[in-house]
């Protein structure tokens, strides 16, 4: 098969890290869920986009390569991020508050989001990466159990790009007694996506928008798989939590959030805690200002009202709506100050004051 | 002469005269006026600034090159004068408009922030109908003179002179009447009706139409349709917002704007405070963390930042007074003027004393001392900010420092991962704070909270004391606990901050080489141009080898020229023309910095400066078409005037390091002012006595001064750019000097020969 010059080219720049990698066998991965092709090229099926890739290409989240007609994963066991840091800051409300969650994080992402908090990480390949720690699973499980941290958690950038990193150690987490979550775009293909959620216990996924364009233009992806996703996490019973960052104008539309919550309560429950959080001005998208407090009180306002039973706001330090209250009887049942938990009465996954039960995952 | 003015010649004279006046005068405003409005639209910074000048001045180039050739060929010289009029005077306010919207026509997303690749082609596109114009307007202008008085050799060097006796006029009434009174529109129309009525004052048959075309726009500038189209152009720019505050000042264009509750309130397009809620994080860290080290605080001093939540955060210690130094007394106005419950109780406390002055001026001038000093600007992203974070800033900052007092300051930072511009702009602050300071403490995370004393000890290890006093005070936050100053001060957090930044190598930020401004555009490219980034990191790689460098290539260019006699006598007053052109902006860059430097920022002073300049280019201007008159021209003149401009640089070097220990007395002051006169002084003499020198006979007029100028202007251009973004901040003020004088020892050897 004769390759193109540009693919020659792509093939040759990715090859010096490839060769780096290929030193210690062990540490090359071969990526799942992908498809051989005809002429040596071979179709990626672990994200919505469905990278079709010549010998030498690498993938749209800049992680897979195709070698000889197989696809590498050149970031497993390779994060750029380990920290440990409280699970609020997911954030993650129904489940172990106040506890402490071991992050892991990569380079390189599927979406091309204007707004990144973690661009230096995302929005990178890892050859550009100033940091790449050499992390196999194993240690990583080794490192969870010295520091006592009882969940893993994949997050920073999209945890999709780093699957077969983030597969082995939820495997292994399982294995070892520790809980797992990720906190994702939402852009997984169902087979990939069911395959992982047999070893995680909570999940956040980022809903962006409930429009289309808003995906297309913002964040250079497509809502749809979005939706897909969700649905099937609660299909699988895993605890859910989504987030929406409420960006002024772009996507702050009343109708829309409403759709939004509406679509929420009819198709993943009630329960599902919906965070509503404030835009500060970050990577590309610096000329735009903060949400106004307001437009977030009216976003919790009128998915409170479409029937949602746990909705918060995020990213204002001091507000009410920051902490967890009984759907029922309205009393504080978690008294958060932006990350830290300073009261959890709940008891035995119950409002202490009319029993009502809060699902949730509450002990350890 | 075909179509030339059909009026009295004694009435013409000083009308042509007064034309070339204006041309320079509608240069300058044009100039100043879109380079405002593109730093809005573009959220600016020196590189932006520099890509911008740099269209600016190579579009100029283009259309004095390009329309001089025309010019000595065409019969309708008249004709192309009023056509290129009337494109600019229609150009200049169309242009500005654009400006102001083009990000709504062209971005499915607003509130983005261009790369640098859309600012390179979006400018040269928004500037064509003006600079282009403009520059032809030059040549044709010298073409027209020329015709007129029937001289040759001098009729470039005073149109030279005029023009720039206009920039000088057009600059101050700029400056200091028109940019507080009114917005960029208006002084865009305002210049196309002068243009406008010049010209009928000008031509001689068709002067009625162009009066009423001059009666239509005045008629247009007090119409209510001219303020309905300006505030379309100011809508479009804040997208979904009610803009409630919109104004110019000397430092820039702020803006506020409202939405649901809030208030943001704009500098220069980008937001820099909301009210009445902030930035709860930000302003509650930076205020009530670094004062966990401190018992109590009494005299606090903000430079910069200080309204929209910290003096509200700050006045929670009951200090015996804060003063508060911010440059723009506009943003001040505007924070009034909308007072709300967060900033009505930060500008009217009795203790809170607001100065309008420049920070670094206020610590030169200021005989108190204080416990606390905040800056509120993060890292440096021009060579003005970049004031706050050198060496020589913090000696000054912990002269005014009690023992145990504290400095702090926020670099950009991140709780995920370090990348290397991070790591870099934070080694080389952090390095440039520990040569002054005895304890230094960082907190790490989204933003970088640097805390530095010259006495105090800063620790976190133990944790408790921090605790206790965190307990004892009754003060009330929405964000601090308990928990979370374990989480911010935890030492898990310094562990891994310090090692990241361990074998980080970067230097240290000094004023006379501004290292952590470069660092800063490599992060700020790093966001929205990979290939500025990395070409900015080649540049910072070459750093120590830059003299050398440029002294082997200037050596090889001299041996080539002394083997093979490459550089004729044009080429060689060209290329005189284009180094001094360049050397001329490097040493106005340098005059700015150090008058800064020494003496702190002072508007009125730099304009003074850059007049001080214009003056001294008009004085040559006038003096050599003098010579030139006179016939006293020859070559060697020239060579004696670039020997000066070579030796310029060694004695300014030796003028600003006399002056550095000198203190800031008036004397020196007025050395500076001399050294700009000098400066503009040697290019000003040497364009019209280059332009008589190559001047054969008449017909080449617009094509000679066409190229000439072009010459001088794209010299400009290089020592623009190259001065402030490459040669500054990585070789330092003498390093930059030695090597303008290094590439100007290749004219003077080429103009010996």
């Amino acid at each position: 098969m004769a390759l193109s010059r540009r693919d020659f080219l792509k093939g040759l720049l990715g090859l010096p890290f490839l060769f780096h990698l290929l030193k210690g066998e062990d540490k090359m991965s071969e990526a799942m869920f992908y498809r051989r092709m005809a002429r040596g090229r071979v179709q990626c099926q672990i994200c919505f986009r469905r990278c079709l890739l010549a010998p030498g290409e690498r993938s749209f989240c800049r992680n897979r390569i195709n070698y000889n007609g197989r696809l590498y994963s050149l970031v497993y066991g390779h994060p750029s991020a380990v920290h440990i840091d409280p699970i609020e800051k997911e954030p993650v409300h129904h489940m172990l508050p106040g506890s402490k969650i071991l992050c892991f994080g990569t380079a390189g992402c599927n979406f091309r989001c204007q707004f990144c908090q973690n661009w230096h990480l995302s929005q990178r390949s890892i050859e550009e990466m100033e940091v790449v720690i050499d992390l196999p699973p194993e240690e990583g499980i080794r490192l969870a159990q010295k520091e006592k941290v009882p969940t893993l958690s994949f997050t920073y950038n999209e945890p999709t790009s780093f699957y077969e990193y983030v597969y082995d150690l939820a495997r292994l987490a399982k294995k070892n007694g520790i809980r797992v979550i990720f906190h994702s775009n939402g852009s997984m293909q169902p087979e990939p996506l069911r395959a992982l959620l047999r070893f995680t216990d909570a999940v956040t996924i980022d809903l962006k928008s409930f429009r289309e364009e808003f995906y297309r233009n913002v964040s250079g992806a497509t809502l749809r798989p979005v939706l897909e996703t969700l649905r099937i996490i609660r299909e699988e019973g895993k605890w859910l939590e989504i987030v929406n960052l409420l960006i002024p104008g772009l996507n702050d539309d009343p109708d829309d959030i409403h759709r939004m919550a509406v679509w929420i309560r009819d198709n993943l429950g009630d329960y599902t805690p919906l965070h509503f959080s404030r835009f500060f001005p970050h990577y590309r998208l610096k000329q735009l200002l903060p949400t106004p407090i307001k437009t977030l009180e009216r976003a919790y306002d009128i998915a409170r009202s479409a029937g949602l039973k746990f909705v918060s706001i995020g990213n204002v330090p001091g507000h009410r709506y920051n902490s967890t209250y009984c759907p029922v009887c309205g009393k504080r049942l978690i008294y958060r100050i932006h990350f830290t938990v300073i009261e959890n009465r709940i008891k035995d996954g119950r409002c202490p004051f009319c029993q009502t039960e809060i699902p949730g995952i509450w002990s350890p | 002469m075909p179509l030339l003015p059909d009026r009295d010649s004694r009435y013409l004279e000083p009308v042509i005269d007064f034309v070339i006046l204006v041309l320079g005068a509608s240069g300058i405003v044009g100039q100043i006026v879109l380079l405002r409005e593109f730093i809005i639209t573009f959220s600016g910074n020196e590189l932006s600034i520099g890509v911008i000048l740099a269209n600016w001045v190579v579009l100029e180039a283009i259309g004095s090159f390009l329309i001089g050739r025309m010019i000595d060929r065409s019969r309708f010289r008249l004709a192309i004068f009023l056509i290129l009029t009337l494109i600019f005077s229609v150009g200049l306010p169309t242009m500005v408009y654009l400006v102001r919207i083009i990000k709504s026509l062209i971005q499915p997303v607003p509130g983005v922030g261009l790369g640098l690749s859309s600012i390179v082609y979006l400018s040269l596109l928004l500037l064509l109908p003006v600079s282009l114009i403009h520059g032809g307007l030059f040549t044709v202008v010298c073409r027209l003179y020329a015709d007129r008085k029937g001289v040759v050799g001098p009729a470039g060097g005073r149109v030279y002179f005029l023009e720039t006796g206009g920039t000088i006029i057009g600059g101050i009434i700029l400056s200091f009447l028109l940019i507080p009174l009114l917005s960029s529109f208006r002084i865009a129309l305002i210049i196309a009706i002068i243009n406008l009525l010049t010209l009928s004052l000008y031509i001689g048959r068709g002067r009625i139409p162009l009066l009423a075309a001059t009666a239509v726009s005045l008629l247009f500038y007090i119409s209510p349709l001219a303020t309905k189209i300006e505030a379309i152009s100011i809508r479009k720019r804040f997208f979904n917002q009610k803009v409630v505050f919109y104004r110019d000042s000397y430092y820039g264009n702020v803006a506020v704007t409202r939405r649901a509750e809030q208030q943001a309130f704009y500098v220069n397009g980008v937001p820099i405070f909301t009210s009445p809620y902030p930035d709860i994080t930000f302003v509650e860290e930076f205020v009530h963390l670094p004062l966990l080290f401190k018992d109590r605080i009494e005299d606090v001093l903000i430079i910069s930042g200080g309204t929209g939540g910290i003096i509200s955060e700050l006045l929670k210690y009951h200090p015996r007074k804060i003063d508060y130094v911010e440059l723009d007394p506009l943003l001040i106005t505007a924070v009034r003027d909308l007072a709300d419950s967060l900033t009505e109780r930060e500008l009217s406390d009795p203790k809170v004393k607001i100065h309008n002055l420049d920070g670094r001026l206020f610590l030169l001038r200021t005989r108190d001392s204080y416990d606390l000093i905040l800056i509120g600007l993060s890292a440096p992203t021009d060579l003005q900010i970049n004031r706050l974070f050198t060496d020589e800033f913090y000696r000054l900052a912990r002269y005014r420092l009690r023992p145990d007092g504290i400095i702090v300051l926020y670099l950009p930072g991140s709780l995920t991962y370090l990348s290397r511009e991070l790591k870099m702009i934070n080694r080389s602050i952090i390095n440039t704070l520990r040569s002054v300071f005895d304890h230094l403490f960082v907190i790490p995370g989204d933003y970088n909270l640097i805390v530095a004393s010259p006495q105090l000890n800063l620790s976190s290890e133990p944790l408790d004391p921090l605790i206790k006093r965190f307990y004892e005070r009754p003060i009330p936050t929405r964000l601090l606990t308990e928990g979370h100053i374990r989480y911010r001060f935890g030492s898990i957090w310094q562990d891994w901050f310090w090692s990241e930044l361990e074998g980080v190598r970067a230097q240290k930020n000094l004023d006379l080489h501004p290292m952590a401004m470069l660092y800063t555009l490599e992060y700020w490219s790093a966001a929205r141009a990979r290939w500025v980034e990395n070409l900015l990191k080649r540049i910072e790689s070459v750093g120590p080898l830059l003299i050398p460098i440029t002294l082997v290539v200037v050596g090889i260019i001299i041996l080539l020229n002394l083997l093979f006699g490459c550089i004729n006598q044009r080429r060689g007053i060209i290329l005189a023309i284009f180094t001094t052109g360049m050397a001329g902006m490097v040493f106005q860059l340098i005059l700015i910095m150090g008058f800064q430097i020494l003496y702190g920022y002072v508007y009125f002073m730099v304009s003074l400066l850059i007049t001080a300049m214009m003056a001294g280019m008009a004085i040559g201007s006038w003096w050599a078409t003098r010579l030139v008159e006179r016939g006293r021209v020859r070559r060697r003149v020239l060579f004696f005037i670039d020997l000066a401009v070579l030796s310029y640089p060694l004695l300014l070097i030796g003028v600003i390091l006399i002056l550095k220990g000198c203190g800031s007395g008036l004397l020196s002051q007025i050395s500076f002012l001399l050294l700009a006169i000098a400066a503009g002084g040697l290019i000003g003499l040497q364009f019209p006595i280059g332009n008589s020198l190559l001047l054969q006979d008449q017909s080449q007029i617009g094509a000679t001064v066409g190229s000439l100028y072009g010459a001088d202007l794209l010299g400009g251009w290089l020592g623009g750019i190259g001065g402030s973004l490459i040669l500054f901040p990585i070789g330092g003020l003498i390093s930059t000097l030695l090597i303008v004088a290094a590439i100007k020892a290749i004219t003077v050897l080429t103009l010996l020969r």
